[in-house]
């Protein structure tokens, strides 16, 4: 299954509360404004139920862009 | 998608129950309103409980309160309760969710190498740190305590802890349960069932070890849903916002078919198939909302005579014709079969809740009548129960002899309107022979009078709302007189209906709270009460000069004349405004007709 890149665009804005069409792919977290540890955890929850995957502890700190977390279901 | 759109399919999913709730969203657009806060709500613990609000104040907005939080630093549950941020917020309802894992962590690492004793001793000491956070946050505010209780751990021991003495199992159930007597010993306490909440996601949905590690809240989106809703069930007990009546369709409601059709013998509902004891069960269940201090009433599309020979020829069904408080059995439409109620009853649309199995009828009176809770009944009479026990609505913190009482009360009173028809007012009064007693409020008295606080609205002249707190704070305060007026007639007893709330500055008596039950209403009993506070406070303590004040509300239009009648004279207009009588002014109305007991 490849992940549609508008549809977790909208994921991602819905979350961290920006419009989808402001999101940088490959921005990290850091630097994007209310990307925070909280908001983090929220986006993986919802990414692993709308997306059908469960990524390990060590996934979930690495991933630092939207890019790399839309590459965890793309690489499967 | 508009802003609009989504906010109206919020409200509509909030107050359908829908499944479908999306709570990030309705969450976020809550926040986002910026709506007035309604409940302070402090949460406390040592796990990340931030993560947990937005499901709270979806709850919350569920049954009606918007929520405004404070979170306290993690693990910080003892200070914060002396800081300056906690003060300020000042809660209604103050929650403490704690990990006994995270609480003593040495202790919980090498449980299985602890003597009996020492896990005896690691119980109570976990207790008493608790107690010791009841007490203060009783003490440091006038909020409603909840505490969650322990969800029961895996044990290392696999299945042999269940055979060892005080094993990881026995020390959680007895830790349970003696948290759950010390919250049941302290009235503004309550608990919060977490473990219950688990048990229904269940063990392996609930929990979520990454998150643990990752968070320092190990619960799944599912627990933290679950334990969001009896958060709201409880909320409403801690508010004593609970509704008053549930009132219910008769045909695929409480029984299965169409009494018209199918005739008293032919209908579902009793021992016997399937359908027959699915309705049976949802009977037995309803009628047991009449000890949690529920009034039952019947909304039907019927001829009124099938009906009643349905009552009279089933002795077999739960529910039974005197169960019933109020009745509005007719081809009219439910909405106006609903306003009849109330009116009956004397309470307002917003104290009912209505089930129904049809659409078209429960889609009506959301329509005309959006005080009423409106409920559909699912197609499957076996899942009523499970939708009944799922309303918040009609929770209580713990009951009062009053709520056991109280569907009697009511059809006491449809009696008394029976007498009522068939005399004069004044020969209606005395043939009542009623009896009051008025005395000050005591510790006992508690419970019921912030009920009756929170419940009265017709007969209330200011219409203030204490926290249980706040009215400790009145029987015990300085220059404070909290006083009740207990009620009794030939049909019963109704116990404590009416209220006055006196505060003494120099010889100025001012009275802050004055109010009495519907229930109570056209009796009299206002006049004993003022000739009381009259002669106690004017005459015989020497009091000046006593003030009082009447707040307009919605609600309240009943007791606008009350202090003109009295005797008052208005310092200002006739609209809301402040009264005052001298002691020099004071006259006693006459209400002979109640007599009065020590």
């Amino acid at each position: 299954m490849a992940v549609n890149m508008d549809e977790l665009m909208d994921l991602v804005g819905d979350i961290i509360e920006v419009d989808p069409s402001k999101i940088d792919l490959r921005r990290d977290r850091d630097d994007v404004p209310g990307w925070d540890s909280l908001a983090h955890l929220r986006l993986i929850t919802a990414f692993e139920q709308q997306y059908g995957v469960r990524l390990s502890m060590e996934q979930i700190v690495e991933i630092r862009t939207v890019e790399q977390l839309s590459r965890t279901v793309n690489g499967a | 998608m508009t802003t609009q759109m989504s906010y109206a399919g919020m409200m509509e999913a909030l107050h359908t129950g829908s499944a479908a709730l999306d709570y990030r969203r309705t969450g976020r657009l809550l926040r986002e309103m910026e709506a007035q806060a309604q409940v302070r709500i402090a949460l406390m613990g040592n796990v990340t409980l931030d993560l947990v609000t937005p499901f709270l104040r979806v709850e919350a907005a569920r049954v009606g309160q918007m929520a405004a939080f404070h979170v306290s630093p993690f693990g910080q549950y003892m200070q914060d309760l002396h800081s300056d941020a906690f003060q300020a917020f000042d809660p209604s309802v103050s929650a403490l969710i704690l990990s006994a894992e995270a609480m003593r962590p040495d202790a919980f690492e090498r449980f299985h190498q602890l003597s009996v004793e020492d896990r005896q001793k690691l119980r109570d000491d976990m207790l008493a740190e608790i107690e010791g956070w009841i007490d203060l946050a009783l003490a440091r505010s006038s909020a409603t305590v909840l505490i969650a209780n322990f969800p029961m751990p895996q044990s290392a021991l696999g299945v042999a802890d269940l055979s060892s003495d005080y094993g990881e199992h026995e020390f959680f159930l007895d830790l349970n349960l003696a948290l759950m007597r010390t919250v049941r010993a302290r009235p503004r306490a309550m608990m919060l069932d977490l473990a219950e909440a688990v048990a229904r996601v269940g063990t392996r949905q609930a929990f979520d070890r990454r998150m643990h590690f990752l968070a320092g809240l190990g619960w799944t989106d599912a627990l933290m849903r679950e334990f969001a809703a009896l958060f709201g069930h409880a909320l409403v007990g801690a508010l004593g916002a609970a509704r008053k009546c549930l009132v219910l369709d008769l045909d695929n409601s409480l029984w299965g078919g169409v009494v018209g059709e199918d005739g008293p013998h032919g209908i579902r509902v009793g021992r016997g198939d399937m359908v027959s004891e699915a309705y049976r069960a949802f009977q037995l269940r309803v009628r047991a909302l009449k000890e949690r201090g529920v009034i039952l009433a019947l909304c039907s599309k019927n001829n009124v005579q099938d009906v009643e020979e349905v009552f009279r020829l089933r002795a077999d069904m739960p529910l039974q014709w005197s169960d019933m408080a109020a009745t509005a059995i007719s081809w009219a439409p439910k909405y106006q079969g609903l306003e009849a109620i109330a009116a009956q009853l004397n309470i307002g649309l917003d104290a009912l809740v209505f089930m129904d199995d049809n659409a078209a009828e429960i889609a009506a009176v959301r329509h005309y009548c959006p005080d009423v809770h409106a409920v559909l009944l699912p197609a499957d009479p076996s899942d009523f129960v499970t939708l009944l026990d799922d309303l918040p609505w009609f929770e209580k913190s713990r009951l009062t002899a009053e709520d056991r009482a109280k569907s009697q009360h009511y059809a006491l009173a449809a009696k008394r309107s029976a007498l009522c028809a068939s005399c004069d007012p004044m020969d209606y009064l005395r043939d009542l022979e009623m009896r009051a007693v008025i005395r000050d409020a005591g510790p006992a008295d508690l419970l019921r009078v912030h009920q009756l606080f929170n419940k009265t609205n017709q007969f209330n002249l200011m219409t203030r709302r204490p926290s249980i707190g706040e009215v400790e704070a009145m029987m015990t305060g300085d220059g404070w007189h909290l006083m009740l007026a207990e009620l009794r007639d030939r049909f019963g007893d109704m116990g404590i209906v009416a209220l006055c709330g006196l505060r003494r500055d120099g010889a100025v008596l001012r009275i802050e709270h004055f109010l009495m039950s519907c229930r109570a209403m056209g009796r009299g009993l206002e006049h004993a009460l003022m000739n009381h506070v009259k002669r106690r406070f004017l005459k015989a303590q020497g009091c000046d000069l006593l003030e009082g004040r009447y707040l307009p509300t919605a609600k309240n239009g009943p007791v606008r004349g009350f202090f003109a009648d009295q005797g008052f004279a208005a310092s200002d207009g006739d609209g809301g405004g402040d009264y005052q009588l001298a002691r020099s002014a004071v006259g006693f109305k006459d209400c002979d007709w109640i007599k009065l007991e020590a």
